[in-house]
């Protein structure tokens, strides 16, 4: 422990103005952007400054690892380090103890800064925060520690980063283009993130246990291409079977019976054709009168995904899993034209699962729109020109839907309660901002005084249902265009 | 090459050499290097002498054959193992930032041992002053204290006297004596020094390795060295020196012919009266002088002997 604490003073000693800059540079961004939130006066100008600012510190945060990392660095032979009893292990300590001191904690802090000024509890969603706090190791602590580990130099790990990340970027626009709609399967960031994680700590005690530089290099171009078939084997399914068995592991068949689906052959109902207008080249969409039904009347779905088999002819293809619409009547899907032009015709049978989420409320929340009032997910909300922003911090790791109910009565004294909408708070993890604002989409202004329903839905049970078509002509389905 | 031995040896290598690719950079030597030695490594750029010392020390590691250091195989040697171990190196990268005190204060706490009392006054070092503003010969002393203080039971240096001026140079082997010498030989430091400087190397190194294009040629006591090679002189009755020279036997190296006079250096002498023995050997000898060679004088008759071998094998 001496030694990682000695190694830990010595290294901070030498960079303090490396580590100013980089504080310097977090709160001046700490500044500037919750004024370039909603609510503010729009500026140009902030907006670039923010830009810069969030490159200055991915920068900075690059040139502070592998600053600190060359101190002691691994690769090369005259290092003044080697002939002293310096423990490999203490010497990884003090590093990750420098990484995580002088670069994350001012990170963490900086977070906690915003979330403050944004009016909200920077510890009240604790998994939010450790969820947060692991994804900014995991990316771009961890990497960029391998990365410097494995170089001598500041112009030679921006290199090989810089080649990492090109390469990694083709192979991933390559290898998965035209596959956006697939599914993601159960546990995929545990199962990717610990992955990841395991084989990059595993590179970084390897690199300074030994100091086989280029071994270790190997391990890393390795590892990025298990990371890639993972992706591609597991996230897109592409190991078939096993993939499948997890997934309908994960989502069982309901005993009770209920939910269920049912077909109900005829024309889909006009309001609900309209076509995904994003579809990729080479796929096209199909929309089957299919209803969802015995759902408790307060439950809602989310994450819907269908896998289907088509045989015809003697013919038989399985699909993968892949993103569904569900809308009132319809179960909405996408498939391969060549596919669609195989089995568009009579005589096709179809076995059709769905998989979702049920989701129920968890908390209702009454509040008062007025310039800035309490929200869900801990947050807030601000009133502004009839608009309602929401803020919630850390961007939530978790899907939370959430209902609004206005009572327009406040402002003309007569209406009673309609629903404003209801939207899908799928707030994106990562940036450097930890705070999310969401500006609802509602039906109408909201006046201030008038009061409002949050409903957060939670409590995910996961679910999957099977369909058996005998006959179906799916040409009658295809979405126009 | 075999060192007598008093001791345990603070260093014992066997078949140990380095390649890279198809280079060789040392080729498997053997050496043996007993406790309190102070051995010289002698040998041309490239000869494979920081090879040599960064294989001992664990820097790189072998292609083949192994090394023990101070009884550990040098393959583990790190962390704890280098509080016995020093190491100076001209081509060491020292903590520029910092200034010669703090450089002793931070390694002070790694050692079990640390006693720099009076060592930066002795070897006049400035302890306010940065490493990176110092001169060379300062950078050396200063890496020199670094080690000296936590009293290593084996010291390597590797050219540390290149580019320092004879008064610093002096200086520096005066302090690395008197920090590392020891009535009892056991209980002394062994010295592994590295140098071109031949004629300062002959005042306190005890034994000698000489390496030639990463090949250990010989390595043995310095009064062994200095006994057993002779520069001779030989003059005969008429111009036949020409003719001679090219019948001496095996280990007479060097020699240069000119008329009626033979001079070669005698690398094999083994007798008390040598002149007689080359009077044996060549018995047309009006005159035999046979003299002791210093250090530098034997480095330059190997050297010549080795470049003209090259040519007769090219």
């Amino acid at each position: 422990m001496t030694q990682v604490v000695l190694i830990f003073w010595k290294d901070a000693r030498c960079l303090w103005r490396h580590v100013g800059v980089y504080v310097l540079l977090l709160a001046a961004y700490t500044w500037a952007v919750p004024q370039t939130w909603p609510g503010n006066t729009p500026n140009s100008f902030l907006g670039l400054f923010v830009t810069v600012l969030k490159i200055l510190i991915m920068a900075s945060n690059f040139v502070l690892i592998t600053s600190a990392l060359h101190q002691d660095r691994l690769v090369g032979e005259t290092q003044f380090w080697l002939t002293r009893p310096y423990d490999w292990r203490s010497l990884l300590g003090a590093k990750l103890l420098f990484v995580l001191v002088c670069v994350g904690l001012p990170y963490v802090l900086m977070n906690w800064a915003l979330v403050l000024a944004a009016g909200m509890n920077p510890l009240a969603p604790k998994v939010d925060v450790a969820a947060r706090c692991l994804s900014y190791v995991l990316v771009p602590l961890l990497p960029l520690t391998v990365i410097a580990a494995v170089t001598d130099n500041l112009a030679r790990a921006f290199t090989l980063m810089a080649v990492v990340l090109v390469t990694w970027a083709g192979l991933l626009q390559f290898a998965f283009s035209g596959q956006d709609a697939r599914m993601s399967p159960p546990f995929e960031s545990p199962v990717l993130g610990t992955l990841f994680g395991t084989l990059l700590l595993a590179i970084l005690c390897y690199q300074f246990a030994t100091r086989r530089t280029t071994h270790s290099r190997i391990a890393i171009a390795a590892t990025l291409a298990l990371f890639l078939l993972a992706i591609f084997g597991f996230d897109r399914q592409g190991f078939g079977a096993p993939v499948r068995a997890l997934i309908r592991h994960h989502y069982d068949v309901p005993a009770s019976g209920s939910p269920r689906l049912t077909f109900s052959p005829g024309p889909v109902p006009y309001d609900e054709r309209s076509e995904d207008l994003e579809l990729r080249r080479g796929l096209l969409e199909v929309k089957l009168p299919i209803r969802l039904e015995g759902l408790p009347s307060d439950a809602k779905i989310r994450h819907p995904n269908v896998a289907v088999t088509l045989v015809a002819n003697g013919a038989h293809v399985a699909l993968p899993w892949v993103n569904a619409s569900v809308t009132e009547n319809v179960v909405g899907f996408t498939l391969p034209k060549a596919v669609f032009d195989r089995f568009s015709g009579s005589g096709t049978s179809l076995h059709l699962e769905f998989i979702a989420d049920e989701i129920r409320p968890t908390t209702t929340q009454q509040v008062i729109a007025a310039n800035r009032f309490p929200g869900p997910l801990h947050g807030n909300c601000i009133l502004s020109t009839g608009k309602v922003t929401c803020r919630s911090a850390y961007g939530a790791a978790r899907q939370i839907h959430v209902e609004v109910l206005t009572h327009p009565a406040a402002c003309d004294g007569k209406s009673p309660a309609i629903s404003a909408g209801s939207w899908h708070l799928d707030i994106p993890a990562g940036g450097l901002d930890p705070v999310a604002n969401e500006t609802l989409v509602l039906q109408r202004p909201v006046c201030a005084g008038e009061p409002l329903t949050f409903t957060e839905y939670g409590s995910s049970q996961p679910f999957r249902l099977i369909l058996d078509i005998p006959e179906i002509r799916l040409r009658d389905y295809r979405t126009p265009g | 090459m075999t060192l007598l031995m008093s001791t345990a040896p603070a260093i014992e290598a066997q078949q140990l050499g380095k390649r890279i690719g198809k280079t060789t950079l040392l080729a498997p030597c053997d050496l043996v290097v007993p406790r309190g030695a102070i051995l010289a490594l002698i040998g041309h750029n490239g000869a494979g002498k920081s090879t040599l010392i960064k294989l001992l020390l664990n820097i790189v590691q072998p292609s083949d054959g192994h090394a023990s250091v101070l009884g550990m195989p040098s393959t583990s040697l790190h962390g704890k193992a280098f509080t016995r171990i020093g190491y100076v190196s001209e081509n060491q990268e020292m903590p520029e930032w910092m200034t010669v005190s703090q450089l002793m204060s931070h390694l002070r706490p790694f050692y079990p041992h640390w006693n720099d009392a009076g060592l930066l006054e002795e070897l006049e070092l400035p302890p306010e002053r940065k490493i990176e503003h110092l001169s060379r010969g300062m950078r050396m002393k200063t890496a020199l204290a670094s080690v000296l203080a936590f009293g290593p039971e084996l010291l390597l240096l590797d050219e540390p006297f290149t580019g320092l001026d004879p008064a610093v140079r002096t200086e520096f082997i005066q302090t690395l004596l008197d920090r590392t010498h020891a009535d009892d030989p056991a209980h002394a430091t062994t010295i592994v020094i590295s140098s071109h400087d031949l004629e300062e190397m002959e005042t306190f190194a005890t034994h000698l390795a000489f390496l030639r294009n990463g090949e250990l040629l010989f390595a043995e006591p310095m009064d062994s060295l200095l006994n057993r090679c002779r520069e001779v002189t030989v003059t005969f009755r008429d111009d036949v020196a020409s003719n001679v020279s090219a019948k001496l036997p095996e280990g007479c190296v060097a020699a240069e012919a000119s008329g009626a006079m033979l001079r070669f250096v005698d690398l094999r002498v083994n007798i008390e009266d040598h002149e007689g023995a080359i009077r044996a050997l060549l018995p047309g000898a009006v005159h035999v002088q046979s003299e002791p060679m210093n250090l530098r004088a034997i480095f330059l008759a190997l050297n010549r002997n080795n470049r003209a071998e090259e040519r007769h094998h090219a």
